[in-house]
């Protein structure tokens, strides 16, 4: 499979038509990946992939380093693709402006992050290319809030102690923010100081602040490819948040992120047959 | 230097008397999967049979959000107040070599201009008791930064384990012979062989690159493609340094209502973009490579430039948890091999 992707990857810089490829290389050591951006041809033979390759390739596509390096093509598994896909929903890349190669793929981390337990887009939903043999995806839509019943067991007083205890530990490192593809904003909530919107101290009130309102303005966006979760330093459990808002919208908005590249973004669309006679 | 013997038996004798004195004892505690320093009331609280814990004992001298003044506006006059006094005497036990060297390290930066009061006091209350390393990670590479498993530098004693239950104190500092003085029940005449037992994590840690050269080609090459080349897939999460012993950027902040306020010292990072953004808009390190070379130039080049020390102690703690594997003992071992090569 790594053979045909680097022969299509050589062909496409080779014909000019992209500039850049985003994959995965070998890392530091055994077992360990790291992201890369390759414009030239000779340095595609590194390209690999295996179940190390947990980065979510598709915020290069938008960081400054890359994007005036020209048309990229960029190695996407299926939550990868559908990170692409929310982008593409909120006009932050156009689909004519990026190659993507899908990867089919059953599963990172050894062992398997529990995400991938229910993933079902083993077979990426949008791509360009696809290289590995087509998957079944086992997972379906109500696996991925499986997880949730422990929370959602809770009363709202338990379920408010468990977050103070798990957000107690956070230390305003950012690292949720900056691994995330829909993190894309300029200039964050918690970077404007007039007024200091977000308090910037790793005590309990602002660090609650900072984590809610990074829910908040992922809720309807957030594709779960619990990269925030992989960076935090201090091992909070993010994908829970990040679950439960999925959930409160689906049931809500009967809206899920990342499949649909024409659907309007849920919270940032009105409908003339909406329930509601106002936006809020 | 004088050593004394502990039997690893009497510890837990040990830990107790010390937090029946009054004392706050602070060692590595297991939280969910994380080993990180905490408060302890007892032995059978503390895990010492990881390589290190997630964040090093920075934050104990270092604090991450620290409240430097509070103010009340009454009328129009402005009453400042001073903080109590926050320093109280604690013993951290259970550091490693490194996270304990790195606190010489950073004394220098922190009585450069002016002293800061709210380290030293820090500083001047806390005794360090680390604990020799037997084993290291694949991350490691303290023994390249002037380091050791057995180093003593920072600490006030160290054990190190040599074997037959017992654990070989040695007495660095006035502050260390303190406390084994006011211990002593705990304490017999004795000596090891140190070098015996750290023989083995010696050879593992082996020497991974050659420091001096690192310097040379820092400075030389502040221009070199290098750095983007590498560096560029950096997404700047801050994660190295948030967890590293020797990084001590701040960002100073307000925290208001109309009529109170405190003025905050929290920890920061020049990975973020924010760190060297002017209110012109202009940001003189506008791409994340840039902003690690400045991480890379300070450890490795201005603060040996300037104190004649290194800003890094080897932990490995920024290999371990990088996000994108951005290993920094990598890139220092290709410096290294640039270096010896004479390529640009």
């Amino acid at each position: 499979m790594i053979e045909k992707l680097r022969e299509k990857a050589k062909e496409l810089l080779k014909s000019g038509d992209i500039k850049v490829v985003i994959g995965y290389i070998e890392g530091s050591s055994k077992n360990r990946i790291q992201p890369a951006y390759i414009t030239r041809i000779e340095d595609i033979d590194k390209l690999v992939f295996n179940k190390y390759c947990y980065h979510n390739l598709a915020s290069f596509l938008w960081r400054k380093e890359y994007k005036n390096l020209g048309k990229p093509a960029i190695v996407a598994k299926g939550c990868d693709v559908k990170a692409i896909i929310t982008l593409i929903q909120e006009n932050q890349i156009k689909r004519e402006d990026v190659v993507i190669l899908g990867v089919t793929c059953e599963g990172v981390g050894d062992p398997k992050l529990d995400k991938c337990e229910v993933c079902d887009v083993r077979t990426p939903k949008e791509y360009d290319y696809l290289f590995g043999d087509k998957k079944e995806s086992i997972g379906k839509q109500e696996d991925k809030f499986k997880v949730l019943e422990k929370l959602e067991k809770m009363t709202p007083e338990e379920r408010w102690e468990f977050w103070q205890k798990e957000f107690s530990r956070c230390i305003k490192c950012y690292a949720c923010r900056q691994i995330c593809p829909l993190c894309y904003c300029n200039r964050c909530i918690a970077e404007k100081n007039i007024p200091q919107w977000i308090d910037t101290s790793p005590t309990l009130k602002g660090n609650l602040a900072w984590n809610i309102i990074r829910a908040y303005h992922l809720a309807g966006r957030c594709i779960g490819c619990d990269e925030c979760e992989r960076a935090c330093p201090m091992d909070i459990p993010l994908s829970l948040m990040n679950r439960k808002m999925a959930k409160e919208v689906l049931e809500q908005f009967g809206y899920i992120s990342g499949y649909d590249k024409d659907a309007k973004p849920v919270l940032a669309t009105f409908k003339d047959d909406d329930e509601e006679d106002f936006i809020l | 230097m004088k050593t004394k013997i502990i039997q690893e038996k009497k510890l837990p004798d040990f830990i107790k008397s010390l937090v029946d004195k009054g004392i706050k004892v602070v060692a590595p505690v297991k939280r969910e999967n994380l080993v990180v320093f905490d408060n302890v009331s007892s032995f059978d609280e503390i895990s010492l049979n990881q390589v290190n814990t997630k964040k090093s004992v920075k934050e104990y001298f270092f604090a991450e959000c620290e409240t430097v003044c509070k103010y009340k506006i009454e009328k129009k006059d402005v009453k400042l107040e001073d903080v109590e006094k926050i320093a109280v005497p604690t013993v951290i036990f259970g550091s490693r070599p490194c996270d304990a060297a790195s606190l010489p390290i950073l004394d220098e930066v922190f009585k450069w201009d002016y002293e800061d009061k709210f380290y030293f006091d820090r500083r001047e209350a806390t005794t360090i008791v680390s604990i020799s390393c037997l084993d290291c990670a694949e991350d490691c590479f303290c023994t390249v930064v002037e380091g050791d498993p057995g180093n003593t530098s920072g600490s006030d004693l160290l054990f190190t384990n040599i074997g037959d239950g017992k654990f070989l104190v040695e007495v660095i500092t006035e502050k260390g012979k303190k406390l084994v003085d006011s211990m002593s029940e705990f304490f017999e005449e004795g000596s090891g062989d140190k070098d015996k037992a750290l023989k083995s994590v010696r050879e593992k840690l082996g020497k991974k690159f050659e420091l001096v050269e690192v310097k040379k080609w820092l400075d030389e090459n502040f221009y070199s493609e290098f750095w983007k080349n590498r560096f560029n897939i950096c997404i700047g999460c801050g994660t190295c340094t948030f967890l590293c012993p020797t990084c001590h950027c701040f960002d100073i902040q307000d925290e208001t209502t109309p009529t109170t306020g405190r003025r905050v010292k929290n920890w920061d990072a020049c990975q973020f973009k924010l760190f060297t953004l002017h209110a012109s808009g202009h940001n003189p390190r506008n791409y994340q490579y840039e902003r690690q070379r400045q991480r890379i130039m300070h450890k490795f080049k201005y603060y040996k430039d300037k104190f004649n020390k290194t800003l890094c102690v080897g932990c490995g703690r920024c290999v371990t948890y990088c996000p994108v594997d951005l290993s920094l003992l990598q890139s220092l071992q290709m410096i290294d091999k640039e270096s010896k090569v004479g390529v640009k």
